[in-house]
């Protein structure tokens, strides 16, 4: 089921105690942390490391997340320091040259970067469940999907998944677009 | 290339890739292969990030908070604080009124030390059950016995005899009832 809460609201919960509101902050932003383990290519064990490590940091610092717009900004520097540990503890050199440039002071593109696809993380599930269902199975099938067997997995005619997914993916967009994300690309093309 | 109008890859389909689409929506989709794509932690991981739910500030806090809203509520003239005190014979019954949140509650001795402050919190809308409830000393917030509403707001406080205030924590706001002398 979609959540809608306001961020600020949420903080101020966990900030009371409320154990609820700290269980949909974990939903919230669990994903955004992994993101950022997964970027430096640790096993699932290491990258469930730095995820527990970067809660266990949020949990003792509820204090300084006192602005809500910057959550997702020190949710990305705190796992990436948290990564950047797990990464000297196995000797493993990560690459800083990426977003990055130094451990406590990600680049500013980058940052956007995370903040688009939280973003896009939390207006997907406010997403009907077929325009849901829609993009999922076509982005998972990659460049060259099966429209036959889309056809008959989604139960629609083969003619209206392309007219479907370009509805849902307008629909995505003027939900980012409340939200003050434009869709223009932030990032350099690589 | 499929020659049909209507088959999804045919370059005049109207859902064809986002290779002919404006930039933003090229990027949108992006965004969202990224995130379709993202390995995603396992529920055990989740659980594991949500047990730290025990590290969670603790009651001090919340009584901290009381002290601000039993502020607010005395400075508003529209509703106070305490609408009615009623003192059964004995001083032992008392029902306070806060707003759409009425309190009664009853006093028995336990031994010569102690004593047994057992109550109801009901108010029309306000979820309730699980909600916090506490004796604090007047000025000081220090919690001197806490516990939990039931399912119908029953509570029940064990105190040594002396001034109180009660504080129950509601969802969105906390009630401190005015100091009652527990006999």
């Amino acid at each position: 089921m979609p959540e809608s809460i306001d961020t600020r609201d949420l903080l101020e919960a966990c900030q009371r105690g409320e154990a609820d509101a700290w269980d949909r902050f974990v939903r919230k932003y669990s994903r955004l942390v992994y993101s950022v383990a997964n970027r430096y290519r640790f096993c699932d064990a290491d990258a469930d490391d730095v995820h527990q490590a970067v809660f266990l940091v949020a949990v003792k610092h509820l204090e300084q997340l006192r602005q809500a717009d910057r959550v997702v900004a020190w949710l990305v520097t705190t796992a990436h320091r948290e990564a950047w540990r797990v990464g000297r503890k196995l000797n493993r050199e990560l690459d800083l040259t990426g977003d990055f440039a130094d451990v406590d002071e990600p680049r500013a593109d980058a940052l956007a970067h995370q903040e688009e696809l939280q973003a896009v993380r939390e207006e997907l599930a406010n997403l009907s469940p077929k325009c849901q269902e829609v993009l999922r199975q076509l982005f998972l099938s990659g460049d060259r999907p099966d429209y036959g067997r889309l056809s008959s997995q989604l139960g629609m005619a083969i003619g209206s998944i392309g007219p479907t997914r370009m509805r849902c993916l307008e629909k995505l967009a003027a939900l980012l677009r409340a939200r003050g994300i434009t869709g223009s690309s932030t990032r350099s093309e690589e | 290339m499929p020659d049909h109008p209507d088959h999804p890859d045919h370059p005049g389909h109207p859902g064809q890739s986002t290779a002919n689409s404006p930039d933003p929506m090229r990027h949108l989709s992006s965004l969202v292969e990224e995130v379709m794509l993202e390995r995603t932690p396992s529920q055990a991981v989740l659980a594991s990030a949500m047990a730290l739910s025990s590290l969670l500030p603790q009651a001090p806090r919340w009584l901290d908070r009381a002290k601000a809203t039993i502020a607010t509520l005395l400075r508003d003239e529209r509703e106070p604080a305490v609408v009615g005190v009623r003192n059964m014979a004995g001083g032992r019954h008392m029902a306070f009124a806060a707003g759409a949140v009425q309190v009664e509650l009853e006093v028995d001795e336990l031994d010569s030390k102690r004593c047994e402050i057992h109550g109801q919190v009901a108010g029309a809308g306000v979820v309730i059950c699980g909600a916090s409830v506490a004796l604090v000393r007047p000025r000081s917030f220090v919690p001197t016995a806490t516990g939990l509403l039931d399912e119908r707001g029953y509570f029940r406080l064990i105190a040594e005899p002396g001034e109180y205030e009660l504080a129950i924590g509601l969802p969105h706001s906390t009630v401190l009832l005015p100091s009652c002398h527990i006999p």
